[in-house]
């Protein structure tokens, strides 16, 4: 299964940093001298962008249009972007594979940039010796190693932490409240990271173990920050890996013991968990896969609670129910994983699954993605504007109205699809299930059973990037004839 | 005459994709699903299907037999809008047998667009439409079937364990009829639930009545449930989590070491 393991080491393509080869062109910077930049425009965790002025040597053309830059001009354009974006705080000009010949004018172009004390060269060999010998450069600012950079830019300090204090009992919306109160924009402004103290946490909901990693990833992705998880309990640790709460954003999460996001014991797994997995489009198919193996594993280990289950809107169950009620679910995780690649764009999708055969819990399932968010993933495939996080929570169980205003597909020419949520809806109804549908900043909740409009609006919740279903089939504890 | 598999032709050595042709005269052709499929392999169903046509200018008519399609992975609601393709942009007679199941399905998700069908056969936007109805099995639920039920699903997945699945101190809240609800102490604080007095030793209850509980599963499927009445006393709730600190609470989602299925 995939691993997101992007945030320790320089990657290309962060949301950051899309609009500076926009500015640079803005600037009147040639368009060879941005494409060659935008091939080198790398961003870095946390806050940093990782300028790799190396040239491939086996690239035709490359030596040439890096001497012809402009690094004064080029400096400036730098600097004015950064003064735009506040979320840039720290700058590496990472010279590896520089000559001699070219130092001279890639030193002019750290000296100019502005953020003086969060700026560093990393280069290695003659260009090494020069600097080091050079005054102008301090040497806690030169590094010969990446990785030593790395956790040095890992490093963050207590003052650059945002503290978000968790409640005892963690739970969607005390989770929400929380960030809401702790971790507002403007103080995530000033931090690094986010750091989750959960000193006070006794109980954690698997909406909440589910909801953890994607506003991690969604707090990188619009911040470009880090996080760190404080002082769990035993036993909230144990819930965690079990759950698999932190491993996907491992790479994200600083400052902790390894063995909090370490794979759970399979020996000691509890068999109603499913830990979370990450899926992109390549994944797709295995995911489901496992999704299917997982659900048939939890009919093994509690068929008498699907057996109640079946028996909620049919009486007497049949087999042939418990059948189709078994199928329903398979086909409902195969539904939304595959709206999750189909919709999120590129972004990263979550499979978490747990069975609670207890009277308050019930089969638990979590599907979501940190990609582009519900109404863009709408008007993508409709002929419709969808103006809002809230608008679109509140249509996308009414979509099989708008049927008739499907797009057309490319290579079809013709309106395709755009049945799978209501097919979605019928199948929870027929389960007694109730599903949550979060994007952005909105929520909203249905009980298909009761009506088929969303039973409540939660307008201005944390804003989380993507897309987030929760699905619940309560227990309904029965005693067979 | 049977011929070219589409995954030799379009999605060579990919196993996924169950699709051939049959040609029962020169004016038809006659597309067989016979397996899964998702909604991406619709388009390499047209661009398989577009080759055929291309080689044989004379068909009139377009046949598509999905009867077989997977009722986990099928895109049928997919499959039907490219019949609608085939019959108005490439002016074909077509005909598609589904499952009376799969029809019933999309027939109910969009029942403006399509007739709850009668006689087995109907159309849709000039596209025929057969549905097969397929065997159906109805036998109650009952502990005794799902015993052989749960024997059936031991030999795909393995045996079952024994395990003790509940156990702790609960206390009857209320009354209704036979609908007896109740808080169950379990390490991880109280939670309600509802017996049916069956399941009691006796029916004389009444609020504030503690109890001993315990579910185990003694063979596949089989879950025994122990209700045990404590002599008269009625502790308060405090007392109990005192209880079951002091002797704590099987919860096996919490806290038992369990072996885990190999799936």
């Amino acid at each position: 299964m995939r691993t997101h393991d992007q945030a320790e080491r320089p990657s290309l393509g962060h949301p950051l940093l899309k609009s500076l080869p926009e500015h640079l062109k803005k600037t009147g910077l040639p368009s060879i001298s941005v494409e060659f930049l935008e091939r080198r425009l790398f961003f870095a965790y946390p806050r940093t962008l990782w300028l790799k002025i190396g040239i491939d040597p086996e690239a035709s053309g490359e030596v040439g249009i890096r001497h012809s830059l402009d690094f004064s001009r080029l400096g400036k354009t730098l600097n004015s972007w950064l003064k735009r974006n506040p979320a840039i705080r720290t700058l590496v000009f990472d010279l590896r594979g520089v000559r001699i010949f070219d130092a001279q004018g890639l030193l002019s172009l750290y000296d100019s940039a502005v953020l003086p004390k969060t700026k560093f060269i990393l280069c290695e060999n003659e260009i090494d010796e020069i600097l080091r010998a050079k005054t102008s450069v301090p040497p806690e600012k030169l590094f010969s190693s990446e990785s030593i950079l790395l956790s040095h830019l890992r490093d963050v300090p207590p003052q650059r932490l945002c503290q978000v204090l968790l409640p005892k009992s963690l739970e969607l919306h005390t989770l929400d409240q929380a960030l809401k109160e702790q971790a507002s924009d403007l103080k995530l402004r000033r931090a690094d990271a986010i750091s989750l103290d959960m000193s006070n946490v006794t109980t954690m909901s698997f909406r909440a173990h589910s909801m953890i990693s994607p506003v991690i990833h969604s707090l990188a992705h619009s911040h470009g920050i880090l996080a760190t998880i404080q002082n769990p309990r035993p036993r909230i640790i144990n819930d965690m890996v079990n759950h698999g709460t932190l491993r996907p954003m491992r790479s994200y999460i600083i400052q902790t013991p390894h063995e909090w996001r370490s794979l759970p014991n399979e020996t000691t797994l509890p068999k109603g968990v499913t830990p979370m997995r990450l899926f992109g489009e390549e994944e797709l198919e295995r995911l489901q896969k496992f999704g299917n193996t997982q659900l048939r594993a939890f009919l093994t280990h509690y068929v008498e609670w699907f057996a109640s289950v079946s028996d909620l809107s049919h009486k007497p169950a049949n087999f042939k129910i418990m059948e189709n009620s078994f199928v329903s679910l398979l086909k409902i995780v195969h539904e939304l994983t595959q709206n999750v690649t189909a919709h999120s764009q590129g972004g990263l999708g979550y499979f978490l699954a747990e069975l609670d055969p207890l009277p308050k819990g019930g089969l638990s399932l979590y599907i979501g993605d940190t990609g582009v968010g519900l109404a863009a993933g709408i008007e993508s495939r409709y002929n419709i504007k969808v103006k809002s996080d809230l608008a679109a929570v509140k249509l996308a169980f009414s979509l099989i109205d708008k049927f008739d205003k499907r797009k057309r597909d490319e290579i079809l020419d013709a309106p395709v699809g755009g049945r799978g949520l209501e097919d979605v809806r019928q199948m929870l109804r027929e389960l007694s299930g109730t599903l949550s549908i979060r994007s952005g900043r909105a929520m909203a909740t249905y009980d298909p059973r009761k009506r088929k409009m969303y039973t409540e609006l939660f307008p201005d919740l944390y804003n989380v990037q993507g897309t987030h279903i929760h699905i619940n089939i309560p227990s309904h504890w029965k005693v067979l004839p | 005459m049977k011929s070219s598999l589409l995954g030799e032709r379009q999605l060579q050595n990919d196993s996924r994709y169950f699709m051939d042709f049959e040609y029962p005269e020169t004016h038809i052709i006659c597309a067989n699903i016979s397996g899964e499929f998702t909604r991406h392999d619709i388009i390499h169903f047209k661009l398989a299907i577009d080759a055929e046509l291309s080689q044989r200018p004379h068909v009139t008519h377009l046949i598509f037999d999905a009867v077989k399609i997977d009722p986990i992975y099928n895109a049928a609601g997919r499959l039907l809008d490219l019949t609608f393709f085939y019959r108005i942009k490439g002016q074909l007679k077509v005909h598609i047998k589904l499952p009376a199941d799969t029809y019933g399905k999309l027939q109910k998700l969009t029942p403006g667009e399509m007739k709850p069908m009668a006689g087995g056969i109907t159309t849709v936007r000039k596209v025929t439409v057969e549905a097969v109805p397929l065997p159906a099995e109805s036998n109650p639920i009952t502990k005794d079937n799902l015993k052989a039920f749960l024997e059936k699903l031991v030999i795909e997945y393995g045996p079952y364990q024994p395990e003790t699945l509940l156990r702790c101190v609960g206390k009857i809240r209320t009354l209704n009829g036979s609908n007896v609800t109740v808080s169950l102490f379990l390490d991880e604080g109280e939670i309600l639930g509802e017996f049916n007095i069956s399941q009691f030793p006796r029916k004389e209850l009444a609020p504030g009545t503690v109890f001993d509980y315990e579910a185990a599963i003694s063979s596949p499927g089989i879950t025994e449930i122990k209700i045990d009445l404590r002599p008269d006393q009625e502790p308060s709730d405090d007392d109990l989590m005192d209880l079951v600190r002091e002797i704590g609470s099987i919860n096996p989602l919490k806290d038992v070491e369990e072996k885990t299925v190999k799936t």
